[in-house]
């Protein structure tokens, strides 16, 4: 028997927010939240309806991805952070959000297959007999074909090819992916029923889609749905 | 919005479900619970795949398709009621739905510490929910999801609380033990500590003992009313607990007899050691079956019997706990799940490790898990 048996339950979460013009109600959410989100998380672990049962999470980390438009955009199409601990690195994280503004675009359709790649790519924590994969994503778009922005400066290598190849990195039960572990993954969508947000919901695993309206800001209930997605996982 | 021809009340949704979004449907007049599977996905026509691609995702989904209607099937065939009955399931478009009654169910935490469940209402609920295990595994299927959750409770038409076993889709077959390293899909306050061992990459097969472990937790809380303690400041779970040589503290002193002994070896450390279902349920028959007048009980035999928790013999009232314990709790049980067969035996042993004639011989306590002819 090994020493040290017991449980390590580890989240790893990348939002993946849409920042053109019309998204500032959800910036300004993940902003007031921000500070919150890992009290929230363990609230909701320790003040389960049942006291009987209370769960605990060993580490938890949150990376963000801000994305636009690669064509309208250019350099300013896509940013990322590092994954921040929390609550160690809180006000980093803080920092970081804060900094983001809602702005540009161009056109309806946003690259958001290209940020998604960017979270699946994520450098996600190997260790813990229990992880979760959370990758949530904020939009009030549609996406344009993955690779539309492809002859912009901006436009980084190694994006896949096709929708097809993007799937592939999600990966499925007999196809696990390279980049994410199929047990410990979810994709919670607040996006709208558009292309290829529907594509994406009939065709992955594991996902939770909210479709949403263009304009209207995060509610209530999508915040608790994250914790409680985090929550009912374990 | 119309799924297959059930009318939904209004948008799935995901409160409180892992793995799923649900809700409710109404069709031909009844109204159904309705939830939708996170997985598989099947790939519709219209998203743009390779043909690769495509062909492995709808080979899963077909797979996928095949085997768990099997499992429906045999979970439905084996059910007298005491699983919730799989009224339907099928797919449509990309998603796989389960659909099953919509039954209204009480909550758990309220009704097991309220003191009006009374020891009759306890004992009534264990015995169901032994047997509805029990059947399961008569099945060679493994919940693999055991918690509270997942029992649901309800008022039966004689107005008693009884239960259900809910929630199928991580059900698997015995021979299907998740692979050294996976991540398994469970609760992890009700999980096994092989469950555990196996997530850390331990080579051993996962078997219907860790339905009996959760089982043990959960009767522990029907019975007493709350969670067993254990060394919080050293152990957040149970199985930790009992993995790392640690004992949960059982207040075996309170519980009926017979209790007191399945509980503990429903939640011993080494699957082999726990008692199968067929043997708890045995014993709990054996009380139900005794009718001979408590008189006629010899004084040692009344002690750490199953006579004892039979209300021959004096009852340690819990605090908390109104009423008492009656045999009238496995009649009514008897009567509510159809359960086989009490009255086919003639006679039940009085003692533990004495099995009188005409018990079977898998009756005894001390008995290692391994397969059982299917019913």
């Amino acid at each position: 028997m090994q020493a040290d048996m017991m449980m390590k339950y580890n989240v790893d979460m990348v939002f993946c927010i849409d920042a053109t013009g019309s998204m500032k109600k959800v910036i300004d959410m993940v902003k007031d939240n921000a500070l919150n989100f890992y009290r929230d998380v363990v609230e909701s672990m320790e003040n389960a309806p049942d006291q009987m049962q209370k769960k605990s999470i060993n580490t938890m980390r949150i990376r963000v991805v801000i994305y636009r438009d690669y064509k309208a955009d250019h350099d300013m199409a896509m940013m990322t952070t590092r994954f921040f601990k929390l609550p160690e690195e809180e006000e980093q994280f803080r920092d970081a959000i804060n900094s983001v503004q809602a702005h540009g675009g161009g056109d309806e359709p946003e690259d958001g297959l290209e940020a998604l790649a960017y979270a699946i790519r994520s450098d996600w924590n190997k260790e813990g007999i229990k992880k979760r994969n959370i990758i949530v994503v904020w939009t009030d778009a549609s996406t344009h074909p993955i690779g539309y922005g492809s002859s912009d400066p901006a436009y980084p290598g190694g994006m896949p090819r096709s929708f097809s190849e993007l799937t592939e990195w999600w990966g499925d039960e007999q196809m696990e992916s390279p980049f994410i572990n199929d047990n410990a993954k979810r994709l919670i969508l607040f996006a709208p029923e558009r292309p290829a947000w529907t594509d994406i919901v009939d065709s992955w695993n594991n996902v939770i889609h909210y479709p949403s309206v263009a304009g209207e800001g995060m509610e209530e209930f999508t915040y608790r749905e994250i914790i409680d997605a985090i929550y009912n996982s374990i | 919005m119309i799924i297959n021809g059930y009318k939904l009340e209004e948008e799935l949704q995901t409160r409180n479900g892992g793995n799923c979004k649900w809700g409710f449907g109404k069709k031909d007049g009844r109204v159904f619970f309705i939830k939708e599977l996170l997985n598989p996905v099947y790939p519709v026509d219209e998203v743009k795949l390779s043909d690769t691609v495509r062909a492995r995702k709808k080979k899963i989904c077909e797979d996928f398709q095949a085997r768990q209607s099997q499992l429906y099937k045999a979970l439905n065939d084996h059910s007298d009621g005491v699983l919730l009955h799989i009224e339907d399931f099928f797919r449509c478009q990309s998603k796989y739905y389960v659909v099953t009654s919509a039954i209204k169910g009480l909550p758990w935490d309220q009704v097991i510490k309220s003191k009006t469940f009374t020891w009759e209402d306890r004992l009534r609920m264990s015995r169901v929910l032994i047997h509805a295990l029990n059947r399961m595994h008569q099945a060679s299927i493994i919940h693999g999801d055991l918690k509270p959750d997942n029992v649901m409770m309800t008022l039966s038409k004689t107005n008693h609380v009884t239960c259900k076993i809910i929630d199928f889709e991580d059900a698997y077959w015995t021979s299907e033990s998740p692979k050294p390293g996976d991540d398994v899909k469970c609760d992890v306050v009700y999980m096994a500590p092989e469950t555990f061992r196996l997530m850390c990459g331990d080579n051993i097969r996962l078997t219907q003992g860790i339905d009996v472990f959760a089982l043990g937790l959960i009767l522990y809380q029907i019975m007493m009313g709350r969670f067993p303690e254990f060394d919080k400041e050293k152990y957040t779970y149970p199985f930790e607990v009992v993995l790392n040589g640690d004992t949960l503290k059982l207040r075996t002193d309170l519980l009926p007899p017979v209790y007191s002994k399945i509980i503990p070896m429903m939640l011993q450390a080494d699957p082999e050691k726990r008692i199968p279902l067929y043997a708890a349920e045995d014993y709990l028959n054996g009380i139900k079956l005794r009718r001979k007048p408590a008189a006629a009980a010899k004084p040692e035999e009344t002690t750490d019997t199953l006579a004892g928790s039979h209300g021959a013999a004096p009852v340690k009232e819990e605090p908390g706990f109104s009423g008492s314990m009656s045999t009238g709790a496995a009649k009514d049980r008897g009567a509510e799940t159809g359960a086989p067969g009490a009255s086919e035996k003639a006679e039940i042993h009085r003692k533990f490790d004495k099995p009188s004639s005409g018990t079977r011989p898998e009756s005894k306590l001390v008995i290692k898990m391994g397969p059982r002819k299917k019913a």
